[in-house]
């Protein structure tokens, strides 16, 4: 019996593994994505105005039947998540001051959606909203504060903040096609950004419905004097600020020094 | 030529930032003030930060207020022990003042207090000039002569206790008065990013009726300390010092200081201050302007690290 049950056991472990990776393996027939980043390691000058990253990639289909039906590419990628308070200034006493605020936890640093062509004509909502594509499709894990109001739409203008920014924006026609398979995006990564891991996720949409996704990281990195003096305004706060102080007395006693000549 | 500052994370143009360091370094060689109280607002109308233009121009009060100081040392103008007294209160104001401002900015309420500080104090300190100065042009064109207080009057303040004998002054004193100026001081240095001689100087000659000729050498000694441990504790505690822009305005200011007392022997000293008056009470209109007018944008986003 216990014998029995055992083999009964592996045989639906075997059924499962088979189901498994027949399912990959048959949108694999029949498109696949290849793709890859013009550079996985971005190094940004902090004096720089910001960079451009090109993503390239490729439709593989295996008949010149499938490859000629019509297909949407979406690139999203995400910077490192950071916390985030948004603040709503209000009138008291006659003082436009911060009054209302709301914290979200899990904000992405930097979003960009490239696409081509608009995202509600490749997908309904529901299929968008489960990859988190789209600037208003975003979850920003929000925690609300008891002085907080639901009317007053604090996670909007966090998007139209950082959008103005230049660290969130939608490009609807920012993928564009060689051809029937070779396709290519821009993607702008301001000076502002953050440094850290970054994601690029390309899905690939047919008659609404996601039927390959690929992702591959990308580290954007600064470096530069500007760079050198954050880390260590925020790593070695202490000697920074020793230092600042040194440099002011040095350049005061310098300045005495040649005014007394004259 | 754009520059990048890495603290207050903006790209400038480091000739107007050069400018605007040169500009109110004519100012203050002119009128011979410290300029910390028009250079932080107009570090912040031109968007940098309050809190990185409050701390970045203390980092720079630090250099400019020590080549006064040596100017004066050299002439033996400092009371060393009266300067002392000050610090004791300006370090504990200082401490005080840096606590309060990281408080602050937490609950995202620094930048009113910044603002609300400078229309308090540039209000006070425009209208008291302008009204003073106002008064001695219309003395000088009437002819009658201005009646100056008398020394070795005596006051309130005579009669604290810890009486301290400072050699230099001339005086016999409590070191309660001092200390107090000294806290009030250190505080403003915190939270406005300025020395505080505005303060210090009239509240010496007149408070403590220290003799004038050390009175400025003096309160640029206490400075000098109080700018500096304010620089220290706004770098470790809120990492607001931006030490690109304060060596900017330093190099601007020192330059400009040159010409503004070159051209200051041209002018006569009253017309000058009310000038001054006048140009400290539209930097206060236009602060209080910021906080009276409904702003185009409402929100704003400020990011508490990774998470």
């Amino acid at each position: 019996m216990n014998v029995h049950a055992y083999i009964l056991k592996l045989l639906g472990i075997c059924v499962m593994v088979s189901t498994l990776s027949m399912l990959p393996l048959q949108s694999l027939q029949a498109e696949e994505l290849v793709t890859d980043l013009s550079d996985h390691l971005v190094a940004i000058e902090s004096n720089f105005t910001g960079t451009e990253i090109l993503l390239f990639g490729a439709v593989e289909a295996d008949s010149a039947r499938i490859r000629a039906l019509p297909r949407d590419i979406v690139v999203v990628v995400r910077g490192p998540n950071e916390q985030l308070v948004v603040r709503r200034k209000e009138r008291r006493a006659g003082i436009w001051m911060n009054a209302k605020a709301e914290t979200f936890t899990k904000v992405p640093s930097y979003y960009a959606v490239v696409s081509t062509r608009a995202l509600n004509l490749i997908a309904d909502d529901t299929v968008l909203s489960r990859h988190e594509i789209g600037l208003n499709r975003l979850k920003l894990n929000e925690k609300r504060d008891k002085t907080s109001n639901t009317e007053a739409n604090f996670k909007t203008s966090l998007v139209r903040l950082k959008a103005k920014d230049g660290l969130y924006h939608e490009v609807p026609d920012g993928v564009t096609f060689l051809g029937d398979t070779l396709f290519r995006a821009k993607i702008s990564i301001p000076a502002n950004v953050q440094v850290g891991y970054y994601t690029t996720e390309v899905f690939l949409f047919r008659d609404g419905k996601v039927i390959h996704a690929q992702t591959s990281p990308l580290y954007i990195n600064k470096s530069g004097f500007e760079r050198f003096i954050f880390n260590l305004a925020h790593r070695q706060s202490l000697l920074y600020g020793i230092l600042a102080v040194a440099f002011a007395l040095f350049a005061g006693w310098l300045a005495s020094i040649l005014l007394r000549r004259r | 030529m754009q520059i990048y500052l890495p603290i207050a994370e903006l790209s400038v143009n480091a000739f107007i930032i050069l400018g605007m360091g040169g500009a109110v370094g004519f100012l203050s060689g002119m009128f011979g003030v410290g300029g910390g109280f028009l250079m932080t607002p107009l570090l912040i109308f031109s968007g940098i930060p309050p809190a990185v233009a409050v701390a970045t121009e203390a980092n720079q009060v630090v250099g400019s207020s020590l080549s006064g100081a040596l100017a004066h040392w050299r002439r033996g103008a400092v009371d060393i022990k009266m300067g002392l007294v000050l610090l004791v209160g300006g370090v504990i104001g200082s401490f005080a003042g840096v606590a309060l401002f990281a408080k602050l900015r937490s609950l995202g309420q620094v930048d009113l207090l910044i603002s609300l500080s400078y229309v308090l104090f540039l209000g006070i300190i425009g209208g008291l000039m302008l009204i003073e100065s106002v008064r001695v042009i219309w003395r000088n064109r009437t002819g009658k002569k201005i009646s100056f207080r008398k020394p070795g009057q005596h006051n309130w303040i005579h009669g604290l206790p810890f009486k301290m004998r400072f050699r230099q002054s001339k005086l016999y004193i409590s070191v309660i008065p001092p200390i107090i100026i000294g806290v009030i001081v250190g505080i403003l240095a915190a939270i406005m990013g300025v020395g505080g001689g505005f303060i210090m100087v009239p509240a010496m000659i007149y408070l403590l009726r220290m003799p004038t000729n050390v009175v400025v050498g003096t309160s640029l000694f206490q400075i000098v300390f109080v700018t500096g441990l304010v620089t220290v504790l706004h770098a470790s505690q809120n990492q607001t010092v931006d030490a690109v822009l304060a060596l900017l305005l330093l190099i601007g200011g020192v330059i400009g200081a040159q010409f503004g007392a070159r051209a200051s022997q041209k002018f006569s000293g009253e017309n000058l201050r009310a000038l001054l008056a006048i140009m400290v009470l539209a930097v206060c209109i236009r602060i209080a302007l910021g906080l009276l007018i409904e702003p185009d944008e409402l929100f704003s986003i400020t990011s508490l690290g990774r998470h």
